[in-house]
């Protein structure tokens, strides 16, 4: 693998911190380099560290590292936080002029540039972070023409000669360190491409795949971290004949979805642990009445309020279970951001062909990284749309009984009943989360009931059968070293075998993205020595599942720090669980 | 092709058509008001031109929630509360729908308060009917927001300590633009009000009171009961804000002493629906968003588009 640059701006919330790291990892894409961006972030909107940070390379890069090449530091917490991931070749941009005196450790270069004086030169004080991503430039040998596009994307809105004044920060940053430092022993230099690729996020992954799939209604209500999706499709959806709500509540917003779908909307909504737990109300209602209907899950740390913006897989149990009585439902959890955008595209077409509730369970560490990507990796030829069993106008007849009434819950082979939308004529029926017959009317018989569970139940067996439900492998497939994983750890578990393979350990990775229905992973278990499960929650609750599956105890590797795995801590975390016991059957 | 042809459809309609062929006979308690508005209904709908297949009628939980099941359109029972944000949405995805919901006080003022007000703050364009009966009938007999101070209840022994929520008021506050208050006793004036709020621009609201002779005698029937409109000791303007909230007032004080004051309390007219104000700036499509899934022409490859951004 091509030589990686680590590069992070920090400081308090509220200094631009994010808007700055974006435009340097924009650069870097329009340069034909990858990146793999990353967030340190408290939640308070002012007050408190926050940092950026910013892998590169000429290869894909999926993980963070416990690396740091090049720091831009606006406050001096920025660099005792990140102390451990400082090394002798690394290089601090900071502000001497400002009231704190930096202490940057000895072995680490230290750069001292008056960004805000340079800044004030170039036409204002508030662009000192763009007079530091200059002086990055001139660190990294990388043309700080390669700002411009950014700064005029960020800017243009603001009008020309803001843009203007940015540029002129960039070039002033760039060519103060040029002239006042000689860089001998930082070997720094960013190789450029002629590739294009695209950079985007978990949130807007799935945003993008919603359009794409066909998503025409949306409601939601904000919480961190799934705003985003509703931020993406906001502004864009009504160019594609569509609409976005803020509802009052997340039990109004997935009612709301639900309302969207029953008139024949594709509908969508998005939340975090909290949401969730609100809307958990409804599943069984969407369910029973067989509405078609996406509903994301962007976890982040809980319970109850828990860490808003720190990484957690500890919803995995609530969306696979939630809601009382029995609910048939699907639950698919995309393990990189490309995988958002997939994900969410199939969970259209499982929610309309089996006319489910669908779960895409994604998380904060998907959500608020940018990654780059060839656009060949969101294929909009590969999109197909399959709405099921939506009986249009000349269908209708083949669906009434005898006495021409709209058969709603019919009980058919494969479980699927038509769906005929409000506003066709001869369709007129009533669903409701009562038990009910093939009608939608109330019914208690026993006769009934069994039949309509069944008929519920019979399209989930109906997809087992029909759809693959695969799994996404890496690594030796003949080793006997199985790592099981789910959603975003993928990315960190690639990287990680190459560390593994430097050490000559061999591993077969598999990371699973559909969690209901899921693959039978009884053999690929019984073919392994040692198999460990690896996932972002403390109490296993894939391990356990897959455990049940195989009736084999697994190793486990969990972390619940809030902070999603690194490759080098998972290489090592691997090798010590390799040799560990196995727990007692 | 579409899918809603039966939206604009001009025939004739058959009262008839509204009641299903399966359990025509309601199983609600005899003298309960709930036959009250399913009558209205019934007349109400052919009258202002509505057929079975462009109606999708939402309902709560509750005695008032078994209405999808003895009138016969597009119906979605829903859960206990939730009816409003599930029916402004479908209207929302298919204005040529029309678009009711209904269910009890316990259910729309308690429960689903906040969607109550939000959806009357919003000003969808849809009609909302509260089957009044001051009381939990389904879970047989419990106290509601509405049951009156000192009202008794298994739940509420000593009787409630509380002033009942004032439904009209709230719902003047929030935002609605067209109130009313009826009652199943007089038919006349429910079929008219109902119809009326069916034919509004904007979020209707009827809290209609409906005895529940099983489980509240102290409301009685809800005789004798006064039209504002029609009795010569009132005297305002339905259009004036100020007026309309003294005659609420007026309105849910009395009715505790045993007065049954009922008719249209507010309207208005000007105030563009959630749906019109977002057609006219753009941000709701002309066209059902269901319909262009009928288009054969709908381009997909539009999504191409979406890439440019990330770029
Ligand atoms: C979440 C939830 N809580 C409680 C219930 C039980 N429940 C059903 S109907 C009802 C109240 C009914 O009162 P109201 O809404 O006034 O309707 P009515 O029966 O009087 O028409 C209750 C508490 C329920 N179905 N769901
Ligand atoms: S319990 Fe009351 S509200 Fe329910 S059906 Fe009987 S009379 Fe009507
Ligand atoms: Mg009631």
């Amino acid at each position: 693998m091509a030589e990686d640059l680590n590069w992070a701006i920090g400081g308090e919330a509220g200094d631009g911190i994010d808007s700055t790291g974006k435009i340097f990892a924009q650069a870097l894409s329009r340069a034909g380099r990858h990146v793999f961006t990353s967030k340190d972030f408290a939640s308070r909107i002012r007050g408190g560290y926050t940092a950026y940070k910013i892998r590169t390379s000429v290869d894909q890069v999926q993980s963070v590292v416990d690396r740091l090449d090049i720091l831009v530091a606006l406050t001096q917490r920025t660099i005792d936080e990140n102390l451990d991931e400082l090394h002798d070749g690394s290089a601090v941009i900071y502000d001497g002029e400002r009231s704190w005196d930096a202490e940057v450790p000895d072995d680490i270069t230290a750069v001292d540039v008056p960004l805000k004086s340079i800044a004030e030169d170039a036409g204002g004080a508030i662009m000192r972070n763009i007079v530091a991503l200059g002086a990055a430039c001139e660190i990294t040998n990388f043309d700080v023409e390669y700002l411009d596009e950014s700064l005029e994307k960020r800017f243009g809105g603001k009008g020309s000669k803001i843009v203007e004044n940015n540029k002129k920060a960039a070039r002033l940053g760039q060519e103060y360190v040029q002239e006042n430092y000689d860089f001998t022993d930082l070997e720094y230099d960013l190789e450029t491409t002629d590739n294009d690729y695209v950079l985007l996020n978990g949130d807007e992954a799935i945003g993008m795949g919603a359009l794409a799939a066909g998503c025409r209604f949306y409601a939601g209500y904000p919480i961190t971290p799934a705003t985003n999706v509703m931020e993406y499709l906001t502004g864009r959806i009504e160019e594609y004949g569509g609409h976005v709500v803020q509802a009052e509540d997340e039990l109004s917003a997935i009612n709301m979805a639900l309302g969207g779908a029953r008139a024949g909307a594709r509908s969508m909504t998005a939340t975090s642990g909290p949401g969730i737990d609100l809307m958990t109300e409804t599943f069984g209602l969407i369910a029973t009445s067989e509405t078609p209907l996406v509903i994301v899950d962007v976890m982040r740390s809980g319970p109850s309020t828990g860490m808003p913006t720190k990484q957690e897989q500890g919803d995995l149990n609530m969306t696979l279970y939630g809601g009382h009585g029995e609910i048939p439902r699907f639950v698919v959890a995309p393990t990189t951001i490309a995988e958002c955008f997939w994900k969410t595209v199939e969970a259209f077409n499982y929610a309309e062909q089996y006319q489910t509730p669908v779960y895409v369970v994604s998380d904060l560490a998907l959500a608020v990284t940018e990654q780059t990507f060839p656009p060949e990796a969101f294929d909009m030829d590969e999109v197909e749309i399959d709405r099921g069993k939506l009986v249009e106008q000349d269908e209708v007849d083949q669906w009434l009984d005898d006495e021409g009434r709209f058969r709603a819950h019919a009980v058919t082979d494969d479980g699927v009943s038509p769906r005929a939308i409000p506003g066709t004529i001869d369709g007129a029926h009533m669903s409701t989360g009562l038990e009910h017959d093939e009608l939608g009317r109330r019914t208690e018989e026993e006769g009934e009931r069994v039949e309509q569970v069944d008929k519920r139940n019979r399209k989930v067996e109906t997809a087992k059968e029909q759809e693959e439900w695969n799994y996404r492998e890496f690594g030796d497939s003949d080793s006997d070293n199985l790592v099981i994983s789910w959603g975003s750890n993928e990315g960190a578990l690639v990287e990680a075998l190459e560390y593994l393979e430097e050490d000559g350990i061999d591993v077969r990775v598999i990371s699973v993205p559909y969690i209901f229905p899921r693959p039978d992973l009884t053999e690929e278990v019984e073919a392994a020595d040692e198999a460990i499960v690896v996932e972002c929650n403390a109490t296993g609750q894939f391990a356990d599942v897959i455990e049940h599956d195989t009736l084999t105890r697994l190793k486990r590797i969990n972390k619940y720090t809030g902070v999603r795995f690194k490759a080098d801590e998972l290489a090592t975390e691997i090798t010590d669980k390799l040799t560990e016991e196995v727990p007692a059957q | 092709m579409s899918a809603f042809n039966a939206i604009g459809d001009e025939r004739e309609i058959d009262r008839e058509e509204y009641t299903p062929g399966v359990e025509p006979q309601p199983t609600w308690c005899p003298g309960c008001g709930d036959f009250g508005v399913l009558k209205s209904l019934k007349q109400a709908l052919p009258e202002v031109g509505r057929t079975p297949e462009e109606t999708l009628v939402c309902t709560g939980i509750g005695c008032s929630g078994k209405l999808n099941s003895y009138l016969d359109t597009y119906g979605f029972h829903t859960i206990h509360g939730r009816s409003l944000p599930v029916a402004r949405a479908a209207k929302l995805a298919n204005d040529g729908l029309e678009v009711i919901a209904a269910g009890g006080d316990g259910d729309g003022y308690g429960i689903g308060g906040n969607h109550f007000i939000h959806t009357a703050r919003e000003n969808h364009d849809m009609t909302y009917i509260v089957f009044n009966n001051e009381i939990f009938g389904l879970t047989k007999g419990q106290t509601s927001p509405t049951s009156p101070k000192g009202h008794k209840s298994k739940t509420q022994p000593g009787g409630t300590a509380k002033t009942p929520i004032r439904p009209l008021s709230m719902s003047l506050t929030s935002g609605a633009t067209y109130i009313a208050r009826t009652a199943a006793v007089n038919p006349n004036q429910a079929k008219e009000i109902i119809a009326e709020a069916i034919e509004h621009d904007g979020f209707a609201h009827v809290d209609f009171l409906t005895q529940c002779p099983t489980w509240n005698k102290d409301a009685r029937q809800y005789v004798p009961y006064i039209d504002v409109q029609e009795s010569d000791d009132y005297d305002f303007d339905v259009t004036d804000r100020g007026e309309a909230a003294q005659m609420m007032h007026e309105t849910e004080d009395v009715l505790n002493e045993g007065t049954v004051l009922t008719g249209r309390y507010y309207v208005d007219d000007e105030s563009p629906s959630y749906q019109q104000e977002k057609k006219d700036l753009g941000r709701v499509p002309q066209e059902p968003l269901a319909e262009r899934y009928f288009d054969d022409d709908a381009e997909w490859e539009r999504s191409y588009d979406l890439l440019e951004r990330h770029t």
